[in-house]
């Protein structure tokens, strides 16, 4: 199993309309919540949000990982989410946020959801991993990239 | 030169696994050894071991809550912070660590 089996289609939007943090995680919650991957919407909101208040998740660099693992998460995924205006996420350089991965993962998730969520994480830290996901500009692309990198 | 240290977040899916893959990255630009075990959603991975501790000559802890096992770097030299700091500055963190040490 790879990343790319995590992919869904519905949650890849390469023109995102928000104004400002909290409605871009409202809007991509809808997209979750839409395809059936989160039971309830407020609740998974509200956790992304807790978790935003410990610690921000604008990692620099133009990107946003908000996430949180709850159990209102049916099926663990990940948004890729290019925005179509940049918004302030109070991002540790300071930096203005384009493209938004919110991570989804149930608190009873097996271990090889979690590896694959992780392992996007951690190969978001790799330059060329990290300029090839947010210039892409179609799904096949992302997959090939996913295809060729796996798992760290 | 050989280098300890542990990830650690709350949610455990993200910042620990970016701090370990920027902790990795300093080290390797600094051409320092280093081990990384990270204490995430998945419990312990890439375990430090005895082994490990008695050849080590330092370690960084960079987690925003309690990790487990910290009794197993007492008698080394620890430079603690909180793991965004890795995230961000992971260089600065490593740099900071070799100074105290040095």
């Amino acid at each position: 199993m790879d990343l790319c089996s995590l992919i869904d289609k519905r949650l890849i939007v390469f023109n995102f309309d928000g104004q400002d943090k909290e409605e871009i995680i409202q809007g991509v919650a809808e997209l979750m919540f839409n395809s059936g991957k989160i039971a309830d919407k407020v609740k998974y909101v509200e956790g992304v949000f807790k978790r935003e208040s410990e610690c921000s998740t604008g990692i620099g660099m133009g990107i946003a990982i908000p996430h949180c693992r709850s159990d209102v998460v049916t099926q663990p995924c990940f948004s890729l989410v290019k925005l179509k205006n940049e918004v302030e996420w109070d991002s540790f350089d300071g930096k203005p946020v384009s493209y938004v991965i919110m991570l989804a993962a149930p608190n009873d998730a097996n271990n090889e959801f979690l590896k694959l969520l992780s392992s996007l994480s951690y190969n978001l830290m790799d330059d060329d991993f990290r300029e090839t996901l947010i210039n892409a500009s179609s799904i096949e692309e992302i997959e090939l990239l996913f295809k060729e990198k796996g798992e760290n | 030169m050989y280098i300890l240290a542990v990830t650690s977040c709350p949610v455990g899916i993200a910042h620990t696994y970016m701090a370990a893959a920027n902790l990795k990255k300093a080290a390797k630009k600094r051409g320092i050894d280093i081990k990384i075990e990270t204490q995430g959603a998945q419990g312990l991975e890439n375990e430090i071991t005895k082994d490990d501790i008695a050849r080590a000559d330092g370690a960084i802890i960079a987690s925003d809550i309690k990790i487990k096992f910290p009794e197993r770097f007492e008698d080394l030299p620890v430079l603690e912070c909180k793991v965004q700091e890795a995230v961000k500055d992971a260089l600065g963190i490593l740099d900071e660590l070799l100074e105290a040490i040095s």
